[in-house]
């Protein structure tokens, strides 16, 4: 078990470093630079030279990169080019924006895809699981960027509960800080219901067609009983492994649904540094994303031993 | 104002008389509402939303117009001097006076007596010496270089008066003051502790302080009791938060989310009128163009310039980018400007268009370019694309380039079409800065000496018939040798709620911050 865990934990952090090695040689190919973006209308050959030799980046490609590992090496990712603000300041500055988009989000889609994948499974082919169904459909086919215009319409502004835009923080109280999380929340989770609800469904289905469920059934327990103490934790694998990847996702940064609401999150600043091809700050951005990604599938692995002591075994083996 | 991320396709409003006709605000603007009347008030906090998040809060970075961050730069530092949108004319504000004596070679600022940054440290003329002097180090990042170039050296004469010379006579220097960053002064000793620490506690002598900044979201600053202008400000706070969205600053505005907002989209101007709100538009002439690359072909042929101008429908591009809601550029100055001629910009003449598309063809040069634009402002170049598609012997491609790549395409000529603004009240400094020969920020290519002279001429003539003389001139040589095709104002425009009394402009569609109040 330990081995497998420390194999893993390795392979991950070679993933992470071949993403930052990849991100650096993207960012080198693409035309402009952050000298050209600074300077904009002033951007002579000379002043873009001074610039470049300013910030480090008359360096070849290779050693900025090796440069900016060493100091990764030691916990120093830089500061940003763009602004001066330290890369490690600025990611754990957004850190509590996107974690809260996404948890949120995620809970919301989770919640409401347990409700029709309950109500679907239970009775199968029938109105109300056709009618989920066609619900679904629609939610998959909107985007954030649709869901998000969309609920600002009618939430902010003919039904102005919501706002339009900006981020409350905690300390500005609860309320206020759901009140601004609750439409980017929401705008997030509409995609997610339906990818969760689909597979929860479908496996449901399958899991309630077994014979433990049958012998259960005639046992005299109650359809719910049946369904959340026998049916749902066998059902749960996909739903687990999809629900781990599009979290992490998320947790990298909810992109599209940041910059629609402006709010301060990863995502925003991943956007950002990449147009202003702030090449500091989007290493120690990509790194964070990776390693999240990375910690969200670890933990997606192993959740199946608790879901599943056969799997347990296994991985023991 | 040319390049960079200013320039932009936006979309437009009613015509110009109509807007100088009616009154919202105090910058012989317009509106369907008008801002609270009597006295102003004091107390409350303003909830604005701006266009762009500055990188951090040094004057030098950031940009003083409408897209960039104006309010704040406005509330954080105070203005050294003002203009009345109307005539252009620069009046002192923090600077009692900005003179010369010997036709723009050198200035005399004056500044107040007792000026003090809110730490209580003196504003002097020694601080306004590092900082217009730092401004002119390329490696800053300023977008206020060029006009921070213009100094070849200051002189600090006594507590309160700063002796500027002039790398060349500029008689109208106090223009260039403010539309950058030297109108701005912040306290050196805290520039001089790093960038870091500057965005901490960013000291100025501006009617307001910062109070805290989560970057990406929300700035608060709050009201600085030791403002030199008393009672302003009238405001407690203000609290900024940012969005690129002009559509969405509409919607925070209407649901009631914001007080105030920058708007620089002419569809939304329109729709900000329709909703009640207050909606102030600075009178501005020049406005947003095609530019043509004359530094390569297609476009170093006066021919095909002409007949890609003259086949262009400009009513039908308003259509197509902003809903018939524009104002189409037909005169370089507005009918407010004592400048005014009323030389036609652009005559729209399809079969003279078509014949010259052929002769070109003929002689085995058929018009063929990529029209660059930037990210958010495709809407122009599919739009010319689309109309161009009608005639034959033309064909478009059309390329979206990326922001941080603007000063690659412009500041080398790599391009053949692109889009571009110079929009200005006087035309001094920014049409000579577009369009002289010499300038760095001449993207299109232009090289014409009696175009050079007109626009040295205008540069250096102080005022009167004969400007206005040379500056005719210079709009003929612009028609003539069609450098861009001109073909909407740019929307320099304030959005308010009913409540917000002192909206005020000045420069390109910088919101004045200490005159700001909200009825109660």
């Amino acid at each position: 078990m330990l081995t497998t865990a420390v194999k893993r934990v390795a392979r991950g952090l070679l993933v992470v470093l071949l993403v930052t090695i990849a991100a650096q040689a993207l960012l080198s190919l693409t035309p402009g630079g952050v000298a050209e973006g600074i300077l904009g209308e002033n951007a002579t050959d000379e002043n873009i030279a001074a610039l470049n030799a300013k910030l480090g980046l008359d360096q070849p490609p290779w050693q900025q990169y090796l440069d900016w590992l060493g100091g990764a090496l030691h916990g120093d990712l830089g500061s940003s080019l763009v602004s001066q603000q330290p890369v490690r300041e600025a990611i754990i500055e957004r850190i509590p924006v996107t974690f809260e988009l996404a948890f949120l989000g995620m809970a919301i889609a989770l919640a409401a895809a347990t409700v029709f994948a309950v109500v679907g499974a239970t009775r199968p082919g029938s109105r109300i699981d056709r009618a989920l169904n066609a619900v679904s459909s629609v939610f998959l086919s909107t985007p954030g960027f649709v869901a998000g215009p969309l609920l600002v319409y009618f939430l902010a502004m003919q039904l102005p509960v919501f706002p339009v835009l900006g981020w409350k923080p905690l300390s500005d109280g609860l309320g206020a800080n759901l009140g601004s999380a609750f439409l980017p929340a929401l705008a997030i989770a509409v995609q997610e219901i339906a990818a969760l609800h689909r597979l929860l469904r479908t496996d449901l289905i399958s899991t309630l067609g077994e014979d433990f469920i049958a012998a259960a059934r005639a046992r005299g327990m109650s359809g719910m009983y049946v369904m959340f103490r026998h049916a749902f934790r066998p059902s749960a694998f996909s739903l687990v492994t999809v629900l781990g990847i599009n979290l992490g996702r998320l947790l990298g940064g909810t992109v599209i649904v940041e910059v629609l609401f402006s709010l301060p999150g990863c995502g925003g600043l991943l956007v950002q540094s990449i147009t202003s091809r702030d090449i500091v700050m989007v290493q120690g951005m990509v790194t964070f994303v990776a390693t999240v990604y990375v910690l969200m599938n670890l933990l997606v692995d192993f959740s199946y031993g608790l879901l599943d002591p056969r799997v347990r075994k296994v991985m023991t083996a | 104002m040319f390049g960079s991320p200013r320039m932009r396709v936006a979309a437009v409003a009613g015509p110009l008389a109509l807007l100088l006709a009616a009154c919202g605000g105090t910058s012989g603007s317009t509106g369907h509402a008008s801002g609270p009347s009597g006295d102003p008030v004091s107390g409350g906090v303003l909830r604005a939303v701006l266009v762009s998040e500055p990188h951090n809060l040094d004057p030098a970075i950031l940009q003083n117009n409408n897209r960039g961050q104006a309010l704040l730069g406005n509330a954080l530092y105070g203005t050294l001097l003002t203009n009345d949108p109307e005539t252009g004319e620069v009046s002192g504000d923090m600077a009692e006076g900005f003179t010369t004596s010997d036709s723009g070679k050198t200035f005399v600022l004056t500044l107040r007596a007792g000026l003090k940054f809110s730490d209580g440290t003196p504003l002097d003329a020694a601080a306004v010496k590092y900082n217009w002097d730092r401004l002119k180090d390329p490696t800053l990042g300023s977008n206020s270089i060029q006009d921070a170039s213009l100094i070849a050296s200051t002189e600090v004469e006594d507590g309160t008066t700063l002796k500027v010379t002039l790398t060349r006579p500029t008689p109208r220097f106090g223009g260039n003051v403010i539309l950058s960053s030297l109108d701005w002064i912040a306290s050196p000793a805290v520039l001089k502790n790093g960038a870091q620490a500057f965005d901490a506690d960013p000291v100025g002598a501006g009617p307001f302080a910062l109070k805290d900044w989560t970057r990406g979201g929300a700035l608060s600053l709050t009201r600085n009791p030791s403002y030199w202008n008393a009672p302003k400000p009238y405001l407690d706070g203000i609290d900024i938060t940012f969005s690129s969205k002009a559509d969405q600053r509409f919607n925070s505005l209407q649901a009631g989310g914001a007080d105030v907002s920058m708007i620089e989209d002419w569809g939304v101007v329109a729709k900000a009128r329709t909703a009640g709100l207050q909606v102030d538009v600075e009178p501005v002439g020049g406005g947003q163009y095609i530019a043509l690359n004359q530094a390569r072909a297609p476009f170093d042929d006066l021919a095909a310039r002409q007949a890609v101008s003259a086949a262009l429908d400009l009513d039908a591009l308003n259509l197509a980018i902003n809903q018939g809601n524009g104002e189409v550029a037909d005169t370089f100055f507005p009918k407010s400007s004592p400048l005014y001629n009323d030389i036609k910009l652009h005559s729209y003449d399809k079969a003279k268009a078509q014949q010259m598309f052929d002769q070109l063809a003929a002689a085995g040069k058929p018009v063929s370019f990529t029209f660059t634009t930037f990210q958010g402002s495709e809407k122009i170049a599919e739009a010319v694309q689309a109309q161009l598609s009608r005639y034959k012997n033309v064909t478009v491609e059309v390329e979206v380039a990326e922001w941080a790549d603007t000063g690659r395409i412009l500041g080398k000529h790599d391009f053949d079409a692109t889009v571009a603004a110079v929009t200005f009240q006087d035309p001094d400094p920014a049409v000579a800065r577009a369009f002289l020969s010499t300038s760095p920020r001449n993207s299109v290519g232009i090289d014409d000496g009696r175009l050079d002279d007109a626009l040295k001429a205008g540069s250096s003539t102080a005022a009167g018939d004969a400007r206005k003389d040379v500056y005719t001139t210079a709009v003929q040589r612009l028609v003539e040798l069609v450098p861009g095709i001109f073909y909407q104002r740019e929307p320099l425009v304030a959005v308010a709620g009913t409540k917000v009394g002192g909206l005020d402009l000045y420069g390109t569609g910088s919101l004045l911050a200490d005159g700001l109040w909200l009825s109660k």
